[in-house]
């Protein structure tokens, strides 16, 4: 009985031990995300964020800001759903079919390092820029480059460079004809 | 004339009295709404209209072909305290004008309060895969009889460390910051989540191990069998098969 009830302690305690670190190695988990993601094309664009604060009618004076900024785009397809099933393969015509997700933005980096201040003015009775105003118009400006994504062209280029790359994959291994559909 | 220069008189002193009560009714209403609206004393809300910028064109300056396989991402954030003060070098005057030069020390944190100070909460990503681009002909071996493939990857990096303007809170200001002190608060933020990212080893791993299933699904869509991934840096990164005929 008492080596029964010690048996069930210790399988007990070891259950705790092991619970513990499986809540750590979750919490670890949380921060590392497993993706698949294919990325096909980097586009470097440059912006102008501009900002003139006249103020209200009771505000004397205005204050002008001119930052300029880089941010590197990077767009392609996200693989996590591609399976057997998207590539169909006819042996004897040494074809092959291979159905792809159509391209997306899948990263944009705003490196701090070239973010710069081109002009700043302030007139008498308004405060200066703050470190939270300037970072306030860097996050509008971030949004604005995200938003025009689409009217840039990446997103058709890397559809292109996807095809491109598919085909090139299946041609090395010896197919004649290579067909690229997006779903 | 003497009740001419008493009407003046009078009509000067009514016109200063009535500016002067004017002058000392607008600082009572100004001066009562400033103290109501900073100490609360009345629920007048501390409104802030937030400064909207121009809608700028954006310039497209590069465009580049690019392989990347990303197969993982690491997330962190982290609390930066940055606390400077103003030395006086040279005390001056001239003219009236007030000519000291001073200069701005970083000073740590743990140093007496009073001091300008900034406090950011800053998150940072980083996507972790394969460059693509490095494969070559030689990396590639292929027994089509046999329905065998090998393929040696270039290991597992950092693609992209990203920390953008959404990804920075300034949480507490006191004092002056220009843009470049901001930048320069940042940076120790930046180093300790990179110093993060590559001690996890469990990251790599994962990342090495995502490179190798989707490769390794995409040969065996293709009708391979036998499919062995190997990546440059293991030990027995050796393939065996013949190379891949020009």
């Amino acid at each position: 009985m008492i080596v029964l009830l010690l048996a069930v302690f210790l399988t007990a305690t070891g259950c705790r031990g092991r619970a513990a670190v499986e809540d750590t190695v979750q919490r670890e988990i949380e921060a590392i995300t497993a993706m698949k993601q294919l990325s096909l094309v980097e586009y470097r664009v440059s912006k102008i964020i501009k900002a003139d604060d006249d103020g209200a009618w009771y505000k004397i004076g205005d204050r002008k800001i001119l930052l300029s900024c880089t941010a590197y785009l990077k767009a392609g397809i996200d693989l996590a759903a591609f399976g057997p099933d998207d590539v169909d393969i006819d042996w004897t015509g040494k074809r092959v079919t291979v159905t792809i997700p159509h391209a997306t933005l899948l990263s944009l980096d705003m490196p701090p390092s070239e973010i710069r201040e081109e002009y700043d003015h302030v007139t008498m009775f308004r405060h200066s820029f703050s470190a939270e105003d300037r970072n306030a118009l860097l996050r509008q400006g971030e949004k604005q480059i995200r938003s025009s994504v689409p009217s840039l062209g990446i997103l058709e280029k890397a559809d292109e460079n996807a095809r491109r790359f598919f085909e090139s994959v299946f041609q090395k291994m010896g197919f004649e004809t290579v067909e690229v559909v997006f779903s | 004339m003497n009740i001419t220069t008493q009407a003046m008189k009078a009509l000067l002193v009514n016109v200063l009295l009535a500016l002067a009560t004017a002058a000392a009714v607008f600082i009572a209403i100004g001066g009562g709404w400033a103290v109501a609206k900073y100490t609360g004393i009345l629920p007048l809300k501390k409104t802030k209209k937030a400064l909207t910028i121009d809608n700028t064109p954006i310039t497209v300056e590069q465009v580049k072909t690019i392989g990347e396989l990303v197969t993982a991402s690491f997330y962190d954030e982290t609390v930066v305290i940055v606390k400077q003060k103003r030395e006086v070098l040279k005390k001056g005057s001239k003219k009236g004008k007030d000519t000291t030069i001073t200069r701005i020390v970083r000073i740590p944190e743990k140093e007496a309060t009073g001091q300008d100070e900034l406090v950011l909460v800053q998150n940072a990503h980083a996507r972790i895969g394969i460059d693509l681009a490095s494969l070559s002909k030689d990396d590639l071996r292929i027994n089509k009889s046999a329905k065998a493939i090998e393929i040696k990857l270039p290991d597992v990096k950092c693609l992209d460390f990203i920390m953008n303007p959404t990804d920075t809170d300034v949480f507490s200001e006191k004092g002056t910051w220009d843009l470049d002190q901001l930048k320069l608060a940042m940076a120790p933020a930046r180093q300790e989540i990179e110093y993060k990212m590559n001690k996890d080893t469990m990251l790599f791993k994962k990342a090495r191990k995502g490179a190798e299933d989707v490769i390794t699904q995409l040969l065996s869509s293709a009708g391979y069998e036998t499919v062995k991934v190997v990546f440059a840096s293991a030990k027995n990164a050796e393939l065996k098969l013949p190379p891949v005929e020009q």
